[in-house]
């Protein structure tokens, strides 16, 4: 049974995984604007798409 | 007379109704020549799209003069202050634009690499209505680029607090991570706690359950570390001001449960509350992120700084260059051209001054100045080119000085709010009733008496308590601003609660200046007179002209020749043969302001004249904003009420009826009138709430308890204020009134009901009998109820109040 102990400490780890994820999209700025993406995607891009959308 | 004024179409760009209709050849219709060349830009560009994206997305481009009004960003030194970043081959900029509205902006600006090279990526937030672009230098300029959105109807606001530097804030982002964090480790926490919300302890391996609770140490740590950092830091900065704020018991509170929890696990082997302090700071974190609703689109800030150019021409050595006005210093030679703003008191040296204080006294009839005389900030020149002589920094300024006045201390602040009063009492309650219950524990067991002081600490921090504020006022705080009452933070509510005197602004609040049409007084006029004046006048950008183009009965093709406007004085123009002149009584040769005897108050003229001949002038009176009467007469059941205003006396008689008795109507009252005036009332005990619009109310408006601005228009400029309302929201200001009252009502319920529970735990706790599992559901149950209690019963006015 003491593998309890890594597979506990496993999935904990996978979790931080999970976390750090969250905090990097944070600091990446993709909550500063939740609003303009959803206006975005509904537009054509015709001759646009010269440019690749690209978070900063 | 009758007013011929049937709306014949309406502007395929800005959607307004056109008068004298300017055609392309696809037989789109235009209200202005400037409405045509954006919408032909568009669809040269092949950016039609625009039109059918949002429901009427143009613009009426402003008028500007591409000659001289962007040429400070060629200047190198405001460009180092304005750019983000800036190499050789990349600049990146953020320009707040805040006529942005509806999707077609967002996808036009987005798009704007169209009309110009060199653009590398232009994105858009909305809420903030902020462009970011990044651009090649070498390519294009900050000028060009500005000049085309300004061509375009979007003329960014370009500040002088810009230039300091102002990062965009981001506080939300790191309260984002402190609630993922607390959010995180409760979770986890509460998992690894259950072998003793199941009672298994005794049975399992307790090496297992000793590994659990090691673990949820470790997970706590960075809770109190970095996720309460903010409780900490609050309530060591109010005990150095000696003022107990709720943050006081909740730092203390997290301090007593994870001592003890570490103390209970590593000394006594036990399971701790490890669970109860990570859900309160997640809670109390929750409530945090729900009262930072902002709305980020409108400034609550405005000051001087925000309506000012960011620079000046200047003579330097005999040349004239531009300095930004953060350097303009005393005795500096001032170059103003027509229609700019006097950024600093000075002394006319040069030129012919008219200069118009509307910006500062709500007087729109502008001023004539002679040379040698003093010139105020914040006056804008129409006219010829002045040369003046700056007596004083723009800081420094005579009515600048008057806008820069701060209200109150920031820490006065705190003391008015329901929830640190309690704290007042709350916080040495608790610790008093701990030291009882240590003391009296220590007669009869020494073992039990740390146990059960400790308990009370952890079973009273007042999470519940600090809960019911931040949710009870968020909850009315996006009613409000659901409904176009936009309040700077959830704060206002509780001052808005007990204000007892309202005081108005009288024009632009209560009146509406040139809201109706215009009305013909004198000699009958033929169609095609009216036509031709209706021509005339679209040419013109003046503010009273705009209603006179809609004038015209039908589209004659008559051609307009030989326009010219005397700034101050009026316009001329030839149609079909026909001299035609509009503007003052001496322009158009009637008899100098003549009929003054039949002035109705709040007039205002424009004179007509044919050929030379005087016949007859349009009058545009202002009328009472409509439902004021109504807003007025049940605020005065409950409220003192009062009106100041810059005008003369001559509306008495009529708002006399609508105020009623006894009602104190002043009259000529200057800013700085207005402003002693409710520093007075305040001296005196009231709790004042200001209802203005200009800056003429600026000092007002800081210095009443709660300063609210009224605006037609978002994007528009308002003074510093602790609200702004739109203008059609201004009849559920009663509403607004009750509902703030009614709030600190649910707030006090919600005090009652977390005490209760605290009552309930502390009875347990004060006999040592408090168990982590009864302290791990009965402080989640609190502040979940309180929750529930607080969002569901403003929810519930609001929607009884007729809010949407």
């Amino acid at each position: 049974m003491d593998v309890m102990y890594v597979l506990i400490g496993f999935s904990l780890v996978v979790a931080l995984g999970f976390l750090a994820a969250f905090f990097w999209a944070v600091r990446s700025g993709q909550f500063d604007d939740v609003f303009t993406p959803a206006i975005r995607m509904l537009f054509e891009h015709q001759r646009t798409k010269k440019k690749e959308h690209r978070e900063s | 007379m009758e007013q011929a004024l049937t709306a014949v179409s309406v502007c395929a760009h800005c959607g307004d109704p056109c008068g004298p209709e300017i055609c392309d050849q696809s037989g789109a219709v235009f209200c202005c020549a400037g409405c045509r060349t954006v919408y032909e830009l568009l669809h040269d560009k092949d950016l039609g799209e625009y039109y059918r994206l949002g429901a009427r997305p143009g613009l009426k481009p402003g008028a500007f003069s591409p000659d001289s009004s962007y040429t400070y960003l060629d200047d190198e030194s405001v460009l180092d202050r304005l750019l983000d970043f800036r190499s050789a081959s990349a600049a990146r900029i953020h320009l707040r634009i805040p006529q942005m509205h509806c999707s077609s902006c967002v996808w036009l600006l987005e798009n704007l690499h169209a009309f110009t090279d060199g653009l590398a990526e232009t994105r858009v937030d909305f809420p903030r209505r902020t462009l970011s672009v990044v651009f090649d230098p070498s390519r294009t300029s900050l000028r060009q680029l500005v000049e085309l959105l300004a061509s375009l109807g979007y003329a960014p606001e370009i500040t002088l607090k810009q230039l300091d530097g102002k990062r965009p804030d981001r506080s939300m982002r790191a309260l984002y991570g402190r609630v993922a964090l607390a959010g995180f480790c409760f979770g986890n926490v509460m998992l690894l706690s259950f072998p003793h919300y199941l009672g298994l302890e005794a049975t399992s391996d307790p090496r297992y359950v000793r590994y659990f609770s090691y673990l949820t140490i470790l997970l706590s740590l960075p809770v109190v570390l970095y996720s309460s950092a903010e409780f900490f830091r609050s309530a060591i900065r109010g005990w150095r001001y000696r003022t107990v704020t709720m943050d006081v018991p909740i730092a203390l509170g997290i301090t007593i449960l994870f001592i003890r929890s570490t103390y209970d696990i590593l000394a006594l082997g036990q399971a701790g509350y490890m669970d109860s302090l990570c859900g309160l700071v997640f809670f109390l974190l929750l409530g945090r992120l729900y009262q930072r609703k902002t709305y980020a689109a409108l400034s609550f800030d405005n000051d001087y700084q925000t309506y000012f150019p960011i620079a000046v021409h200047v003579r330097d050595g005999g040349r004239e260059v531009t300095r930004s006005l953060d350097q303009l210093r005393a005795g500096d030679r001032l170059y103003i051209r027509n229609g700019e703003l006097i950024p600093a008191d000075s002394v006319l040296i040069r030129g012919e001054a008219l200069i118009d204080y509307s910006f500062v006294t709500g007087e729109s009839e502008p001023v004539r100045v002679r040379a040698g005389e003093r010139v105020y900030a914040g006056g804008r020149q129409a006219g010829q080119r002045l040369e003046l002589d700056v007596v004083k920094e723009p800081s420094q300024s005579y009515l600048i000085q008057l806008w820069n006045a701060q209200a109150s201390p920031p820490l006065a602040d705190d003391l008015t709010s329901l929830a640190n009063r309690v704290s007042r009492w709350f916080t040495p309650g608790i610790i008093g009733l701990a030291t009882a219950t240590g003391v009296a524990w220590a007669f009869v067991d020494i073992g039990t008496a740390f146990d059960a002081a400790t308990a009370v600490l952890v079973i009273a921090c007042p999470c519940a308590l600090a809960l019911a504020t931040p949710f009870t006022l968020g909850t009315l705080h996006r009613w409000l601003g659901r409904n176009g009452l936009f309040l700077k933070d959830p704060g206002v509510i509780e001052r808005l609660a007990d204000v007892d005197h309202i005081l108005f602004d009288k024009t632009g609040t209560i009146t509406v200046a040139g809201s109706r049409e215009p009305e013909y007084v004198g000699e009958p006029l033929a169609e095609t007179e009216r036509t031709a004046i209706a021509l005339l006048a679209s040419h013109s950008t003046h503010p009273l002209a705009s209603p006179l183009s809609r004038l015209s009965g039908d589209g004659s093709k008559s051609e307009l020749s030989g326009f010219r406007e005397v700034s101050g004085r009026g316009i001329e123009g030839v149609v079909d043969g026909r001299t035609i002149r509009l503007g003052s009584a001496a322009w158009t040769g009637h008899a100098d302001e003549g009929g003054r005897g039949d002035l109705l108050p709040s007039e205002m003229r424009v004179y007509v004249a044919i050929d030379g001949r005087p016949l007859g002038w349009f009058r545009y009176t202002s009328t009472i904003r409509e439902g004021l009467r109504e807003i007025i007469s049940s605020l005065g059941e409950r409220y003192r009420l009062g009106m100041l205003s810059g005008d003369t006396e001559s509306e008495r008689a009529r708002l006399a009826p609508i105020f009623g008795e006894g009602v104190e109507l002043r009259f000529r009252q200057s800013p700085h009138d207005k402003r002693d005036y409710i520093e007075k009332l305040t001296a005196r005990g009231a709790k004042t709430l200001m209802v203005g619009d200009g800056l003429n109310d600026a000092g007002a408006l800081s210095v009443a308890q709660v300063g609210i601005a009224v605006t037609e228009d978002d994007a528009a400029f308002s003074p510093a204020s602790d609200g702004i309302v739109r203008a059609n929201a201004l009849p559920r200001l009663p509403s607004a009134l009750r509902l703030a009252r009614r709030s600190v009502g649910v707030i006090k319920v919600c005090f009652g009901v977390s005490l209760l529970y605290n009552a309930i735990g502390l009875y347990f706790a004060v006999q040592g009998l408090l168990s982590p599992v009864l302290a791990a559901i009965l402080m989640p149950v609190s502040s979940v109820t309180v929750v529930a209690l607080s969002t569901v019963a403003i929810s519930r006015m609001a929607r009884r109040e007729g809010l949407a």
